[in-house]
């Protein structure tokens, strides 16, 4: 339950063999490529140092990967066509590349005989549908013509004139018409064209007018009609003759579509085959172009996990044994450099990932608060929101859920888990308690007894100091962790910062007489603590013994801190005073069923009683539910994740062919 | 109160804005540098103009011409401003945004129609990523303009482009130009309809004026420079005037001459917008005109905000003209003649 190890590995090889090498690492899905060019790699020097440590063959010659990836794109865009001709959907899948020897040069091949098989005919049938699609808007337009008889071919045979139908907004037709006088063409509407802004329109106007009435349409977006080729007449014998056409090549379609149904499933067995193979070249290369490279020779940074590291060498090993790898551990190259963070929980806390990375992903030295989070969230929910069936509905919710999204679903489950065991605590079983249910088992009664009440608030004061200690501590490794002293020492969520906020508790406690302790002890630490945490830098500095113990200006220097001091105190108060919400929502909970329970109280049909009681549950489980779900993340977030979290992690992310 | 527009809010919000961009002595300054540098690095160190570098620097954009970065900057100040605004005010200074867009969509569209590069052409953008609609990934693997337009569609830009072809890209640009301008005026006109009714009425007064100057600069250099007809002319022409209604808007489109066609300006609008401004620079004239407009009229209102903006967008042009006079040791004095802060 923590942070997966990673180490570093430096794969330095030839440059002849980069590019299966690289294939085999995609192929391996083990490796989180690092492309970051910073010095700490010192990839520059580990090139000329090996170059000069192995003789290498003669100077290799990097290969036009524009030219490559252009050569990628035809070949997909030749297997998409196929594939729509086909109707076929092909899917990333790196099994089909595992199980043979296939190259790119196979998968050419392969793609041009099943061109020369079937593509003429796909080409065809695409060709013939686009037609019909063409013919079926052309048809469409035609069609709204009020006037049928009009015979364009003979309006075509005018002697000094010339005419185009077309469509035409009605906002440009405004600016035509109040220009009209100027015009030299006569421009007549003929239809109107349904579900658009646009209307028919015929515009006959002298040949020797042609190229400024054309310029002048351009201008007004004038969209010209063109009429298909072999149609004639008048429009009712045109559209005749459209449906006519489209009939013919719908018959020619499903012959040619019968021809090439043949070997279809051996055809996307091979297509599939390829375009995997297309795309394992493309993902190569893009590599090939960001690895740094010396003459002979190949850098290659990747992040693995420690438990991967043998299987990313056997799988280099299968292309070549003239590699080395070096290997360096987070731990070396974590001050120049951020290793990436893969989280690793149990089953039980893993779902509640979805929260902690909500707000951030923890960085790879940091402590990962998801076993922390999953089992406070888990308490504050319970408290908040014990009750046995609604934890059941929440329990049968997430199982349903997790079919759909598996982390939201087991998320649900567990929260409602939780809320069954409070509700046993409490007594409560969709919110009748033992007045209602004798039977009901119950370990301290219902919240709403007046015994329990101020218990329930304290018991969410004393969760909050618990936690928040915790949290603190946390907070004060992750500084340590860092080798920020100031702030884990001295800081607000340091050292320091915790022992104001103790000394504030204790302060309260000795007020109430709890315990019996002279109220100067804590007021003691309060003072100290706070002093300590405005001179945080100068008492840092003077400890590491560096100089000026104060840097910029230190006026300034101090009104940020007495101001951040303010803050602190504040802070200090309301965060343990923040943490009553668990109590009180524990009562709101009961307290809101209760209104209900009033309320069917006030009937004596028994079936506007169930009513009241189902919408009752209903609300508290809908919107109660959420809002306590609000309030148990902010809690986490606002007054937890401040103390101890950072959250600026880089997720853990191997290539893959899928991606 | 106006439910949608904080006034106090924002009047102080300009007041403090315009007290922040370049005064008197620091046109002056400006005037006295010699390299891009010189002018960049003081820019930097005007906080008002500052943030646009920032927030390039947030963006981890490398920008290497100032011009977008101060394009830029005038989409910034206008999302700024927008935090004051609800309702109809808020869709009416969004519209505002739309000058922008249409810049970096003429951009892209000459960059297909010309078959050049693409590289980096996003640190050349000033667009605001915040409130646009249209999907610039998509519009940039564009192979060809009627792929371009097609990807339009949906979007207000489509309809006055959808018949644009490879070669009327190239030889027709100024269809680009004005059918793209139509969509920003004839938009912000119908948002300010929206607007309470003495706000509209200064808001298109305002645009009105502005489009009146954009009409006789679009005109004249149809007249001038291009071999289109009057009809076409008129079509191209942007509605909505202040001074210059439809029947005037004709006369100028049907002017026989260039002088003929000052002589009617100048009739007009009761001033000569061509005098000291050489053929090829109208702009100047417009910038200027609008500059003197904006600066002897003061409002209280939506009128504020649009003219603190105009203004904006007006500042800006002369900085960009500094920066290409600077480059090309084009002489002070000169220099300053093709400003609208004439100095």
């Amino acid at each position: 339950m923590a942070i997966e190890k990673m180490v570093l590995l430096k794969i330095v090889g030839s440059l002849e063999e980069m590019h299966p090498i690289l294939k085999e690492l995609i192929l391996c899905e083990n490796v989180h490529l690092n492309l970051d060019s910073s010095n700490a790699y010192n990839s520059n020097y580990l090139v000329h140092q090996y170059e000069s440590d192995i003789i290498g063959s003669s100077i290799y010659k990097t290969r036009d990967y524009d030219d490559i990836q252009n050569e990628c794109l035809k070949y997909e865009q030749i297997v998409d066509d196929l594939c729509n001709g086909l109707g076929l959907e092909l899917n990333i899948d790196k099994k089909v590349l595992l199980v043979s020897n296939y190259s790119i040069e196979d998968a050419r091949l392969d793609l041009n005989k099943i061109q020369s098989e079937i593509g003429l005919k796909v080409e065809q049938i695409k060709n013939k549908k686009f037609e019909i699609q063409e013919l079926l808007l052309f048809r469409e337009k035609i069609d709204c013509i009020y006037d049928k008889s009009i015979e364009f071919d003979k309006i075509a045979d005018l002697n000094f004139f010339e005419y185009e139908i077309g469509a035409l907004s009605s906002e440009n037709k405004w600016r035509l018409k109040k220009n009209y006088e100027n015009l030299t063409a006569i421009v007549l509407r003929i239809g109107i064209i349904k579900l658009s802004v646009e209307d028919m329109y015929i515009i006959i106007y002298p040949k020797q007018f042609k190229e400024e009435t054309t310029k002048l349409l351009k201008s007004l977006n004038w969209n010209q009609l063109k009429i298909p080729e072999g149609l004639s007449g008048n429009s009712t014998q045109m559209i005749e003759q459209v449906d006519g056409k489209i009939v013919v090549l719908q018959k020619e379609i499903s012959e040619l579509s019968n021809i090439i149904e043949v070997d279809k499933e051996e055809n996307k067995y091979i297509l599939n085959k390829i375009y995997n193979t297309i795309k394992l070249e493309k993902k190569t290369v893009d590599l090939e172009k960001k690895v740094d490279y010396g003459d002979n020779l190949f850098v290659l940074n990747v992040w693995v996990k420690e438990s991967d590291k043998i299987s990313v060498e056997e799988s280099i090993g299968t292309v070549t044994n003239k590699f080395i790898v070096t290997e360096k551990t987070a731990k070396e190259m974590e001050k120049q450099v951020k290793p990436p963070t893969k989280l690793k929980n149990n089953w039980f806390t893993r779902p509640f990932e979805l929260i902690v990375k909500m707000y951030g992903l923890p960085s790879y030295n940091e402590i990962d608060p998801t076993p922390f989070l999953a089992i406070t969230f888990c308490l504050m929910f319970g408290i908040m929101f014990g009750d046995i069936g609604q934890g059941l509905v929440y329990l049968i919710a997430g199982l349903v859920l997790h079919k759909k999204m598996s982390t939201a679903g087991s998320l649900v489950m567990r929260l409602g888990g939780s809320s069954i065991i409070f509700g046993f605590i409490y007594g409560s079983l969709f919110g009748l308690e033992q007045a209602e249910l004798p039977w009901l088992p119950s370990l301290i009664g219902r919240p709403l007894d007046p015994k329990n009440i101020p218990m329930i608030l304290l018991t969410g004061v004393v969760f909050g100091i618990v936690v928040l200690t915790i949290s603190f501590i946390y907070g004060i490794i992750n500084s340590l962790r860092r080798g920020d002293i100031e702030e884990g020492l001295f800081g607000k969520n340091g050292v320091m910062g915790y022992l104001f906020f103790i000394s504030l508790v204790f302060v309260a406690v000795s007020i109430t007489g709890v315990i019996n302790l002279p109220i100067i002890i804590p007021i003691i630490g309060l003072l100290l603590s706070l002093t300590v945490m405005i001179l945080k830098e100068p008492v840092t500095n003077l400890i590491l013994n560096k100089k000026p113990l104060i840097h910029g200006n230190v006026g300034s220097y101090f009104t940020e801190s007495i101001f951040e001091g303010v803050e602190t105190i504040l802070n200090a108060l309301s965060n343990a005073i923040s943490f009553i919400r668990v109590g009180a929502f524990a009562l709101n909970h009961a307290g809101l069923f209760l209104a209900f329970l009033v309320m069917s109280e006030m009937t004596t049909n028994i079936i506007l009683k169930i009513i009241i009681l189902f919408l009752g549950n209903l609300l508290i489980l809908t919107l109660e539910g959420l809002v306590v779900f609000i309030q148990g993340l902010r809690l986490q977030y606002y007054e937890m994740f401040s103390k101890y979290f950072q959250g600026d992690g880089i997720e853990y992310d191997p290539i893959k062919l899928s991606r | 109160m106006n439910p949608y527009m904080a006034y106090e809010a924002v009047n102080t919000k300009i007041a403090s804005k315009k007290g922040h961009v370049l005064n008197k002595e620091d046109w002056d300054k400006i005037f006295g540098f010699t390299t891009v540098d010189q002018l960049t690095v003081f820019l930097k160190s005007k906080p008002a103009i500052k943030k646009a570098f920032e927030d390039l620097k947030n963006e981890n954009i490398h920008r290497d011409s100032l011009e977008a970065i101060l394009g830029k900057y005038k989409t910034i100040e206008i999302e700024e401003l927008l935090h004051y605004f609800s309702g109809p005010y808020k869709d009416f200074i969004k519209t505002m945004l739309i000058e922008n867009e249409i810049a970096d969509l003429s951009l892209i569209l000459r960059k297909i129609s010309r078959k050049e590069e693409m590289i980096d052409i996003e640190n050349r953008f000033v667009h605001s990523e915040n409130y646009t609609n249209l999907n610039y990934d998509k519009l940039l693997s564009s192979k060809s303009v009627v792929q371009f337009t097609e990807n339009l569609k949906g979007s207000p830009y489509y309809n006055g482009l959808k018949t644009l072809s490879n070669e009327d890209a190239v030889k027709r640009e100024f269809h680009i130009e004005m059918k793209l301008q139509l969509v920003l005026y004839k938009t912000l006109m119908a948002k300010a309809e929206n607007l309470k009714a003495s706000d509209m009425i200064t808001a298109k007064e305002i645009i009105g004026f502005k489009i009146d100057l954009e009409n006789i600069q679009w005109i004249y250099r149809a007249i001038r420079f291009y071999d289109i007809s009057p009809e076409e002319i008129l079509v191209y022409s942007l509605e909505g005037g202040k001074k210059i209604t439809y029947s005037r808007l004709k006369n100028l489109c049907y002017a026989k001459s260039k002088e003929e066609f000052k002589k009617l300006v100048i009739s007009y609008l009761k001033f000569d917008l061509f005098k000291g401004v050489s053929d090829s620079n109208t702009d100047i004239g417009i910038d200027y005109n609008m500059y003197i407009y904006l600066k002897n009229n003061s409002y209280n209102n939506i009128g504020s905000v649009i003219s603190y903006i105009y203004m904006l967008g007006i500042i800006i042009d002369d900085l960009t003209s500094v920066t290409e006079g600077i480059k090309y040791n084009v002489p002070k004095e000169k220099l300053k003649s093709y400003l609208a802060h004439r100095i």
